[in-house]
């Protein structure tokens, strides 16, 4: 008996079906994809493009174009610095609760963990306007401090959602062996906790950094001509598209598009997304 | 390693606290989050609820309830509900049947299965806006889209994918489909085998155990999914301007809440719309939650008692 | 470290030497309570062990042997009651002062050092200069004959090799008291073995006062100086193995120790110590009775599965039985046998006798004892 139930097969067996549709559906998502990105990478590139399957030209003047009409370096430093603020900022705030959430049971837990998730379940508008409002009056509006601090807080629920249970699942008998071993605690955090907790933590950093360069409406509210992130400068421009050329604001999506890339890519390196599991102990 | 947390069960301990004072002090470390929380979410939104219902100017007349009044009762405000239910549950309903499937059946590793993983998950990277901006190109009357139908002759002129409700359906479709793919995974991958291979021993073909053993224990992934999309899609606002209609059929409420902020300077009907807003969405995961609980209650993970 | 700490010479393998008379991990455990909720883990529980003792915790699953060993360990705090130690009150020490060697369940190795550094971090903490931790690592990994695997992380090891370095990293900061959580539980039937083998020679090697939490009563026999049985947080029997195996004291401690036969009887008479029983089914026996039996009370009469004397029916007097089926199991056979008066037996005979057979059950009534009810 114990035979039938014995160990999982680690690979997909052909008791499993084809496996073909899998690519086929991969390939034709892939090809979406990539579609609309060349199309708007070809006519960054295209001096004109009069509607045949390829632009009848190419240069990189839209490019410059960019970066001096659209100032695209400076947005492109201010949305590096809003993501990397923000996500340390987060990761500082986040960890430690979610730390707490993991290992400690005491009433009011469940309130408490839905509470700093609830920002992720509901509208960045029905709390953005208002804080947005907020932030205006504390003279913070249009500022960098301000885009910051408002993106922490759809930022926040993401880094308890996946730091929660991966703490669940280090033993916790590793923290009381080190005690009785004569740690204190902050030789704990110092010598166990942190160092397994590691990768975890930059894992969530780098989806989060990822997140906060892609976030758009609270931006949008909060945002000044000074601070403004790639993403919504890109909305600007794409707005006005009839006095903008297209291939200018193709370009700056290009730019906004690799950015996002490389960090995803660097994240994908580091983690296995079946890892980042979001379930949390109810 | 499974391990039951803070059981009280002979093997463990409980806590990893020592000493005399325990009550409050191992919770320290959660109140930075637990204020910003509140300072920067609940405070706003309850500010907002309250700015919700005191109407300016000529509202101000109708009552606490006139901005709600006023949005149920003008049909083009009402229209945006629909409009954006529209494209919400379309698009959640589908990248749930889409995804499923793919989440299944790679939980367990297929040759390339990280390269797969990435390409779904790329989109991630690109936002709607990057997402909205390509797709007047790839998607307009001159883009390849078109170009191909015409050269398979499947269409005779070009179709209008986009600055309509179907150029919003489709960048809703692909800009959500990673995030509800990577939750089933990770809901997919936590599914004990045994489970499927005992309802096989025990004679139940695949329809069956899809039916009676997969999908159930799916349902709370399913459900988180949902949730989660449709939360993403009833907020859909960038998207909804830059390759929908923003004055007709994609008059989303996400705009109307804006277009009362920002253009009529209303603050107060524009929290009343964003309380709108909110009041669905929550409606939407409550019905979800409960109808997964009915489904089934309790863990993925086999039953070794 | 105080100077009362044991004094290792600097070999492995050789013999510990105390002095006598002096008092080395003494520990007095007075009225420890613990409650989990609405659940009584441990209750008013009272317990001397002599230095260097080795003494186990005995019981089933959620007797609350664990949690003693936690409040043991300073993880856990007490509801009420005391720890001494060579009559010094714990209460007050934290468990990263107490200094005490503990071996977790799980083993508990951190999973991002290697064997070596797993071994040294006591040490680190305790503030040994380099020198001295590489030597008593080295130590230490000898002791356990792991001396080649320092570079190992703990993945790469198997079930009983990582058991060892979990040893290693216990004993290594010559602890007072050695508190071990069911550490062999994990590990293969054969491997077992030989754990416990080498445990029971790091004990007569070291000497230290050893808790050692089990469910397992085989390991108990095998490695104690005295077994504490505890059932639902009450210590129920302390003594040394050959007194609990030979003379329980309630059906619980005998049920753990081969009694296999339990079942309810009636106290028809009592005289001295013998007992008359009558169990439904008009079955009468006759037996030892335990502390606590009276005449007229319902009772439990339990006898070992050797201790019933099997014969053909009508051969002698006795009860009638009829065997249901018969298991070989190596040095005897198992039989289930049914009395005709409905009461199951599980008997061994050096015979294969054949389901259905008619036979008569005999028991010596010094060994079928008789308890209180639980």
């Amino acid at each position: 008996m114990s035979q039938i139930l014995a160990r999982p097969a680690p690979r997909a067996r052909a008791a499993d079906g084809p496996s073909w549709w899998v690519y086929a559906a991969v390939g034709v998502f892939a090809l979406l994809v990539a579609g609309i990105f060349l199309s708007a990478l070809l006519n960054s590139f295209a001096s004109t493009w009069f509607g045949g399957w390829l632009p009848d030209a190419y240069t990189t003047k839209w490019y410059r174009f960019a970066i001096t009409e659209f100032d695209l370096g400076y947005v492109l430093a201010i949305t590096i610095l809003v993501g990397l603020s923000v996500t340390v900022l987060s990761l500082a705030l986040g960890v430690p609760a979610a730390y707490v959430l993991a290992r400690q049971t005491f009433p009011g837990r469940s309130p408490l963990l839905l509470l700093l998730i609830l920002p992720m379940l509901v509208p960045p508008i029905t709390y953005g306007i208002p804080l947005a409002a907020m932030l205006y009056s504390a003279r913070l509006g249009g500022t960098l401090t301000g885009v910051i601090i408002v993106n922490i807080v759809p930022a926040l629920p993401f880094v308890v959602l996946i730091m929660t249970p991966f703490f669940e699942q280090i033993d916790p008998n590793l923290e009381r062996a080190a005690r009785t071993l004569g740690a204190a605690p902050i030789q704990v955090f110092r010598r166990v906790l942190l160092p397994i907790a590691l990768p975890g933590v930059l894992a969530a950093g780098l989806l989060i950094l990822v997140r906060a360069i892609a976030l758009f409406e609270l931006t949008f509210l909060v945002s000044g001509a000074r601070s403004q992130t790639l993403v919504v400068a890109l909305y600007y421009t794409a707005f006005a598209a009839g006095i903008r050329p297209s291939q200018a604001i193709d370009a700056m999506a290009v730019v906004y598009m690799i950015t996002g890339l490389i960090v995803l890519l660097a994240a994908l390196r580091f983690i296995n997304p079946v890892n980042m599991v979001i379930r949390v102990r109810q | 390693m499974q391990r039951a947390v803070g059981t009280q069960a002979s093997g463990d301990t409980g806590p990893v606290t020592s000493g005399a004072p325990r009550r409050w002090g191992p919770l320290l470390p959660i109140a930075p989050a637990l204020l910003l929380v509140l300072a920067l979410f609940v405070y706003p939104f309850l500010y907002g609820l309250n700015l919700s219902v005191h109407p300016l100017g000529a509202l101000a007349k109708g009552g606490m309830l006139a901005n709600y009044a006023a949005f149920f009762g003008d049909p083009r405000e009402r229209t945006s509900i629909w409009n954006t239910l529209r494209l919400a549950v379309p698009v959640t309903v589908l990248d749930l049947v889409l995804a499923l499937p793919l989440a299944y059946r790679l939980r367990r590793p297929l040759p390339g299965q990280r390269v797969i993983t990435g390409l779904l998950v790329i989109p991630m990277t690109l936002g709607t806006v990057l997402l909205a901006e390509g797709m007047i190109e790839f998607f307009g009357p001159a883009g390849w889209v078109n170009k191909l139908l015409l050269a398979l002759h499947l269409i005779t002129t070009p179709v209008q994918f986009v600055h309509n409700y179907t150029g919003v359906f489709i960048s809703l479709m692909i800009a959500d489909f990673p995030a509800v793919f990577l939750v089933l995974l990770g809901y997919a991958s936590g599914l004990d085998p045994r489970l499927e291979q005992a309802a096989r021993t025990l004679g139940a073909g695949w329809w069956r155990r899809l039916r009676r053993v997969t999908l159930p224990l799916l349902a709370p992934g399913i459900a988180a999914a949902a949730a989660l999309s449709f939360v993403a899609t009833f907020s859909v606002f960038p998207s909804a301007v830059l390759v929908g209609e923003p004055a007709g059929s994609t008059r989303v409420i996400a705009l109307a809440a804006w277009q009362a902020a920002y253009e009529q300077y209303d603050y107060p009907r524009a929290s009343a719309i964003a309380m709108v807003m909110a009041a669905i969405e929550l409606l939407f995961v409550a019905a979800v939650l409960a109808a997964r609980n009915r489904a089934y209650q309790g863990p993925t993970i086999g039953g070794r008692g | 470290m105080s100077a009362e700490t044991v004094v290792r010479s600097s070999g492995p393998g050789e013999a510990v030497q105390a002095a006598p008379g002096r008092k080395i991990g003494r520990v007095e455990i007075r009225g420890l309570t613990k409650r989990f909720g609405s659940v009584v883990a441990l209750s008013a529980v009272d317990l001397d062990v002599h230095g260097g003792e080795f003494i186990s915790l005995l019981g089933p699953s959620g007797c609350g042997k664990s949690t003693a060993l936690n409040c043991l360990a300073g993880l856990v705090d007490p509801d009420a009651g005391q720890i001494l130690l060579d009559g010094v009150d714990l209460a007050p020490v934290p468990p990263e002062r107490r200094g005490f060697g503990v071996v977790f369940q799980s083993y508990a190795l951190f999973p991002h050092m290697t064997v070596a550094a797993n071994v040294a971090f006591g040490l680190e903490m305790m503030g040994v200069r380099s020198d001295a931790v590489v030597r008593r690592v080295g130590q230490a990994l000898a002791l356990v004959h792991l001396e080649d695997l320092g570079d190992r992380y703990p993945a790469q090891l198997s079930g009983g090799q990582q058991q060892r370095v979990a040893l290693a990293r216990a004993l290594v900061i010559e602890p007072r008291l050695l508190l071990m959580d069911e550490p062999l539980s994990n590990l293969d039937a054969k491997l077992r073995l030989e754990m416990r083998l080498e445990i029971r020679r790091l004990h007569q090697t070291l000497g230290l006062t050893t808790f050692y939490v089990t469910h397992d009563q085989e390991e108990a026999l095998s490695l104690s100086d005295r077994i504490a049985l505890i059932k639902d947080g009450v210590l129920r029997q302390v003594g040394t193995p050959e007194e609990v195996y030979l003379h329980p004291q309630s059906s619980f401690v005998a049920n753990f120790f081969g009694y296999r036969n339990l079942f309810p009887v009636h106290v028809d008479a009592m005289r001295g110590d013998r007992a008359n029983v009558s169990a439904p089914g008009n079955l009468r026996l006759e037996g030892t009775a335990r502390s606590g039996v009276e005449q007229g009370m319902d009772a439990v009469a339990a006898v070992r599965p050797e201790d019933v004397e099997v014969l053909p029916a009508g051969s002698a007097p006795g009860i009638a039985a009829t065997i249901e089926f018969a298991e070989f199991v190596g040095d005897a056979f198992e039989c289930s046998v049914v009395a005709d008066a409905g009461a199951p037996f599980v008997v061994r005979t050096s015979a294969r006798w054949v389901r259905g057979a008619q036979v008569v059950l005999r028991v010596d009534p010094d060994r079928l004892l008789v308890f209180p009810p639980e």
